[in-house]
């Protein structure tokens, strides 16, 4: 089980800088006995507890069986996903929402083992359309407007 | 439903009531479609709902559990709609009876099931509740009023909306994990249908909607429960009172059945409060209450006296609220269901779309966009390590309520720890929460034991 | 959003019965924190219709929540300085530029005019033994005072803090998440007082659940007569929680000009002084240069207060 000891040496670490966080946050006179950074500690302390039984847990079933690990997708594929999502951030203040949306439905579905065909084409710019019917149009909530202003 | 506001300006008070009451019912019902279909919240009170749901829809019975959930959040709704007008002043009593100790108390039950929705293992659940936990603390402080762990920024002022962690969490996460597997099987007809519960479904589902009812009614009343809480209580303890326990979490109309029971009926009696008190018990309560004030309408125990015609004419809109939540449910859930039946590929650029579209709605941020995705991206390696997201999402969902109570608790008796004995509702609510917990920690070392015996 | 597809149907109804309801574009803007519902938005919407009386052109509402009002300054500070895009100010802005440092700050928005003060009143339950604010403090002399004030670091929480230092008492201050929260607390009697704006408690002072203690402003509320202001019982402070406007920085004298002459006529409006009136909301007209230099005081009041705290450094 080495992914749950690589898991839990990152809570251990995360409970570590998050303690180290909430021991340097400012003394306030406004404050109660517990203080901002009280339950902060106490739960940062239990992290590391829970993390080293983790740990220790996984060491021991290490020992009996060696599991047999699952098919996933490689990481690549998973942060490319991600990263589409990043690039809607950072693009739709620029092209507006609409084309955005499209982008992202056709990136989306190309990714996922859709063919470049024109019906997928055809799918991604209705879709476009659609969301922008719905939210701007219908539900009146403004989204990034781009170039479209 | 905020958005509905501006439009109800002009309108008679009791025109706009009624039509800010139906939409408050909708918008409270509207968030266990997705939770279903997939595997996406979209209220926190829905959160319940997506354990059994979408067990169901996995096993292609989408279109039968869109129908319990539909039937029990009606007769919830129901419930909750009686209490409401018979109820209100006894109460609205009730309401006051809770103070700082209490809310504490009650915290610390929705919390309590942790062990019950943590699958397999109480640790990996125990550290996702503790990772939930420290995303509530990320925020203002809420006694001294400075910032915690926002790193200067303003964005993070207010806290992380626990919406944005379960839509990570659950909508994306599930979006990076299906990257790269085989598309599925297209669903049958028959699947692709809603199917109401018939008679024999309505006998084994009726103890846990009771179960649902009682614990929302319970919820409802206190002013800032919103429903979370009642849903998961109903569901640790419809499974607690079933005939077949064993087949909660893998797909039981039970586990649909008492949460959303629960979250229909905390629809209604949220209003209590509101009504009587002027305190609303959840962010949609709280747009109805901007709607009575923009109308002149001050709610309080005045309202029954100077605008009875107004508090019968929301009573009629939710009542009219209720059915036609069943109706429009049955005629919106169709198109829904055949939506998720589309080739994946292109499944999945929707749901992409719609879940960042939706996260922009939110309060227009796009940095609230790039949280989402930094919970999807957390959900994948949850999903893969196999640790549970609902003890995070009841982290995130009550770590607030549970640290400003337990310190306005102690401010009030000066550090004093036997507050919280000394006030009867809290021990009382203490004392439920220790019980579930010896009892959980018993199971699980039971469980524990037999696996390496 | 996500959660709810009836509302959208529920709303694609309501725009066919409202006919379309779209709203016409803009003249100018008002941008406030506030969330819909919420009580500068509700101040300003209804206000509006009678605005359009006393000023040519359309205004609207724009809430841009976020940031406890982080991203609201930022945008108007960000907006060109025509006066078509304005700031609904309440001290909350001034808080949350001195707590958390954003970009954007109140100063780099200009003071326009202010418009009303909303009044603070300090209150107990009606059943509760405490008649007046010198009852409270007594009390809090001799044993524990329980206090509460509707937000951790805010107007109110000031106004508490700065009552418990003159008086030289005892007493435990606690926040909450908004007024409703403390009302209830002061209801059941875990409160021996709170405080908050007339506004907020409105539906249970008319149903006779609470009593006023004092009044913390200069002078007593024409509504309530009987109520004596802190100062007459003996406690010096007087606090102004201001609802105004101001604007991005450089906006044209022409405009400045305009807002001058339309408020004063709108204050005395009959039919929206009933309004305010009857919202407990005292006119406090001030004239841009007035509101500048006013506005430069609170800040620097507020910031010595916290930074004295130690909650800010």
């Amino acid at each position: 089980m080495r992914r749950e000891i690589v898991f839990g040496g990152a809570t251990l670490v995360l409970s570590a800088v998050y303690y180290w966080l909430a021991d340097r946050l400012p003394v306030s006179q406004l404050s109660d006995a517990i203080g901002p950074e009280g339950l902060p500690k106490i739960y940062a302390l239990a992290l590391a507890a829970l993390s080293f039984i983790l740990i220790i847990g996984a060491v021991a079933d290490r020992r009996r069986a060696a599991q047999a690990s699952e098919s996933r997708a490689p990481l690549s594929r998973v942060a490319g996903v991600l990263l589409m999502g990043v690039a809607y951030i950072v693009l739709a203040p620029w092209i507006g929402y609409p084309v955005a949306i499209a982008a992202l439905i056709a990136a989306t579905t190309y990714y996922q083992g859709g063919a470049f065909t024109r019906e997928a084409a055809l799918v991604a710019v209705s879709g476009g359309v659609l969301f922008w019917l719905l939210f701007v149009v219908l539900m009146g909530i403004e989204q990034p407007a781009g170039i479209w202003r | 439903m905020a958005l509905l506001l501006p439009f109800t300006y002009g309108m008679d008070p009791t025109v706009a009531v009624v039509l800010l009451a139906a939409t408050y019912v909708g918008a409270e019902y509207g968030g266990s479609i997705p939770a279903i279909l997939i595997r996406t919240p979209g209220t926190n009170a829905a959160a319940a709902t997506v354990l059994d749901g979408y067990a169901m829809k996995q096993q292609g019975r989408a279109g039968e559990a869109l129908g319990i959930s539909l039937y029990s959040g009606f007769v919830g709704g129901i419930v909750g709609l009686v209490v409401l007008v018979l109820l209100t002043e006894p109460l609205s009593r009730v309401a006051l009876a809770f103070t700082p100790p209490a809310y504490f108390a009650l915290g610390v039950l929705g919390l309590s099931v942790i062990g019950s929705v943590s699958g397999g293992s109480l640790v990996k659940g125990l550290i996702a509740a503790l990772l939930g936990l420290m995303i509530a603390t990320i925020g203002t402080d809420p006694v001294t009023g400075t910032s915690r762990f926002t790193f200067g920024s303003p964005e993070l002022l207010s806290g992380i909306p626990p919406i944005l962690v379960m839509v990570g969490l659950f909508a994306i996460g599930e979006l990076l994990a299906q990257t790269g597997e085989p598309g599925w099987e297209k669903a049958s007809a028959d699947s692709a249908r809603i199917r109401f519960p018939g008679p024999a479904m309505w006998k084994r589902i009726a103890r846990p909607q009771a179960i649902g009812s009682v614990m929302g009614t319970i919820e409802g009343v206190m002013p800032g429960g919103g429903g979370t809480i009642s849903a998961f209580l109903a569901y640790n303890e419809a499974r607690r009172w079933s005939s077949h326990p064993e087949e909660f979490g893998k797909g039981s109309p039970e586990g649909i059945a008492a949460p959303e029971a629960a979250n229909n009926t905390v629809a209604c009696t949220a209003l209590i409060p509101m009504l009587s008190l002027g305190i609303p018990s959840s962010n949609s309560s709280a747009v109805l209450l901007g709607g009575f004030l923009i109308h002149g309408l001050v709610p309080g125990p005045m309202l029954f006296v100077r605008n009875p015609e107004v508090v019968t004419g929301l009573y009629w809109g939710l009542l009219v609220a209720n059915i036609a939540m069943l109706i429009l449910g049955y005629l919106i859930m169709t198109p829904c269901l055949w939506l998720v039946n589309r080739p994946k590929p292109y499944l999945m650029g929707f749901i992409y779309a719609f879940v960042v579209s939706g996260v922009y709605s939110i309060e227009g941020s796009l940095f609230h966009v790039g949280v989402a995705l930094g919970f999807g991206a957390l959900g994948y390696v949850m999903r893969y390590l196999k640790i549970p997201f609902l003890p995070m999402v009841l982290g995130v969902v009550l770590g607030f309520l549970v640290e400003s109570n337990y310190r306005r608790a102690l401010v009030l008796s000066s550090g004093d720890h036997s507050t919280f004995l000394r006030d009867p509702l809290a021990a009382g609510l203490l004392l439920v929460a220790v019980t579930f917990i010896v009892v959980t920690v018993v199971r699980h070392l039971r469980a524990g034991r037999e696996a390496t015996a | 959003m996500i959660r709810s597809r009836h509302a959208v149907l529920l709303f694609a109804l309501a725009a066919t019965a409202c006919g379309g309801g779209g709203e016409t574009r803009t003249v100018t803007r008002v941008v406030t924190h506030s969330s819909p519902g919420g009580g500068s938005d509700v101040f300003l919407r209804e206000m509006i219709p009678h605005l359009s009386r006393v000023m040519s052109g359309t205004v609207i509402v724009d809430n841009i929540q976020g940031g406890s009002g982080a991203k609201a300054i930022a945008t108007v500070a960000a907006a060109a300085p025509d006066g078509r895009t304005l700031y609904a100010t309440t001290p909350t802005y001034i808080y949350t530029s001195l707590l958390s440092r954003p970009e954007a700050r109140y100063t780099d928005l200009e003071p326009l005019v202010n418009l009303f003060f909303d009044p603070e009143v300090l209150y107990t339950a009606a059943d509760s033994r405490f008649r007046s604010l010198r009852d409270v403090l007594d009390h809090a002399r001799t044993g524990p005072g329980r206090w509460g004030a509707a937000n951790p670091a805010s107007l109110e929480r000031q106004v508490m803090e700065q009552i418990k230092q003159k008086a030289g008492v005892n007493a435990a201050i606690t926040t909450f998440e908004g007024g409703g929260d403390m009302l209830l607390n002061v209801l059941n009697h875990t409160l021996d007082m709170g405080v908050g704006e007339l506004q907020e408690i409105r539906g249970q002072l008319d149903a006779g659940r609470i009593r006023l203690l004092a009044v913390v402003g200069q002078a007593r509320l024409p509504q309530f007569p009987d109520v004596a202001t802190a100062r007459e019982q003996g406690i010096d402070l007087a606090v102004r929680k201001f609802r105004g406007l101001a604007g991005p920085k450089g906006m044209p004298a022409e405009v400045i000009a305009a807002w001058e002459a339309a408020v004063p006529k709108l204050l005395e409006d009959p039919a929206y002084r009933k309004l305010y009136m009857d919202n407990s909301l005292q006119p406090g007209y001030m004239t841009h240069a007035e509101y500048v230099a006013f506005m430069q005081k609170f800040g620097a009041d507020t910031q010595a207060f916290l930074q004295d705290a130690g909650v800010i450094e």
